[in-house]
């Protein structure tokens, strides 16, 4: 049986902070101790609402919440897990994360892969956590100043990206085919604009044209994502490195002691490119689900 | 020179050990990360200047190929 069936999907907008507080006393006061696949943080919601992001449809078992990442929603299940929830949006892919660490999914999680897979989705990934010391990563790249300097002389330089390039580094990074749409945080353009200077990175060569980017984002003391992407062209010239090096000499100015991110565990060769520069495996791991449209 | 190059390498990723006769890209013997200490002791070995504009994977991609190009930067 589908469970979709008999459900008009109708998502209804959260518009304040008080309508989404009532919305999870509901859940508490029905469902005794609600689970869910993420958990929000209070800032964020705040801001959701804010940017007009946030909305939810009450299911059988709790909510769906839906957070509007411009290409896809960010979906969150919440509530008891052993009864029905339906996720049916018309207009976007949902994206469905769910963390656990090494030891394997709690009972919870299982319930939660049962909901996902009832609804459509599939299992497109899972994620390891990486996280580095600024000290460390810098340490690693101890020696990297002479090739920086080689690479100078022929035009090649990290620089501080502008912010009339920050359009063209969200393509690069988008369209790199290593990071999905959905492992970027959406910024609106005023979020982005008001990112500490260099937050992004680029490497540019003596034309002024950028060659490969990268992006970090500081939240609560800690650096996020760190995409590093190279145009075709320039893959494989020791750029990556260079722009590792620069984001933590970086790092250190803005007292930032750790980066971390998140990698699919198959892509072996960012894996080991992360782990030969100063990251560490964390014993933390996400599994993706998708729900593409249906004409996709 | 063969040998200089491959002592080069081992000192930069032992695991190049009896994997001189494979695709080191393909095998994961080389990253960005490898292919900049590659080019540093390179140039220190062999006295020369690797341009930007060689750095290019297959340049790289095996023995072969690298002394092809210190071979040919040299006798410039």
């Amino acid at each position: 049986m589908n469970i979709q069936e008999g459900h008009e999907g109708v998502m209804e907008a959260i518009v304040s902070a008080e309508q989404y507080k009532s919305i999870i006393t509901g859940i508490k006061e029905r469902h005794g101790n609600p689970s869910g696949n993420l958990y929000f943080m209070y800032r964020d919601v705040l801001r959701y609402i804010a940017q007009g992001r946030l909305f939810a449809e009450e299911c059988d078992g709790g909510y769906v919440f839906y957070v509007d990442g411009h290409t896809y929603y960010q979906t969150v299940i919440y509530g008891d897990l052993t009864k029905d929830f339906w996720v049916m949006p018309q207009d976007k892919k949902c994206i469905a994360r769910l963390v656990y660490d090494g030891k394997g999914a709690a009972a919870a999680q299982q319930g939660l892969s049962c909901i996902l897979q009832q609804n459509g989705f599939r299992k497109t990934a899972t994620t390891v956590l990486v996280q580095g010391r600024t000290e460390e990563i810098l340490e690693k790249c101890r020696g990297i100043e002479r090739y920086i300097k080689k690479m100078e002389t022929q035009g090649y330089f990290c620089v501080m990206a502008q912010e009339s390039q920050f359009e063209e580094i969200d393509k690069l990074i988008s369209d790199s085919g290593v990071v999905k749409d959905y492992h970027m945080t959406y910024m609106t353009h005023e979020e982005k604009k008001a990112l500490r200077k260099g937050s992004y990175l680029c490497m540019i060569n003596k034309d002024n044209e950028i060659c490969g980017a990268s992006l970090a984002t500081i939240v609560d003391g800690m650096a996020q994502g760190g995409a590093v992407v190279m145009k075709e062209g320039y893959k494989l010239k020791g750029f990556t490195p260079i722009l590792t090096y620069n984001r933590a000499k970086w790092l250190r100015e803005q007292n930032v002691e750790y980066t971390q991110g998140w990698i699919v565990t198959t892509n072996v060769d960012s894996i080991r490119y992360h782990t030969g520069t100063g990251f560490h495996l964390m014993d933390r791991y996400a599994d993706e689900w998708l729900l593409s449209l249906k004409e996709d | 020179m063969r040998e200089r190059i491959m002592r080069v390498l081992q000192s930069v990723n032992p695991k190049f050990d009896k994997h001189w006769d494979v695709d080191f890209l393909e095998e994961g013997l080389i990253d960005s990360f490898e292919i900049m200490n590659i080019i540093m002791e390179l140039e220190q070995e062999f006295a020369v200047e690797i341009d930007p504009e060689l750095i290019l994977p297959e340049n790289f991609c095996s023995l072969e190929a690298m002394e092809t190009l210190i071979g040919q930067i040299a006798g410039k």
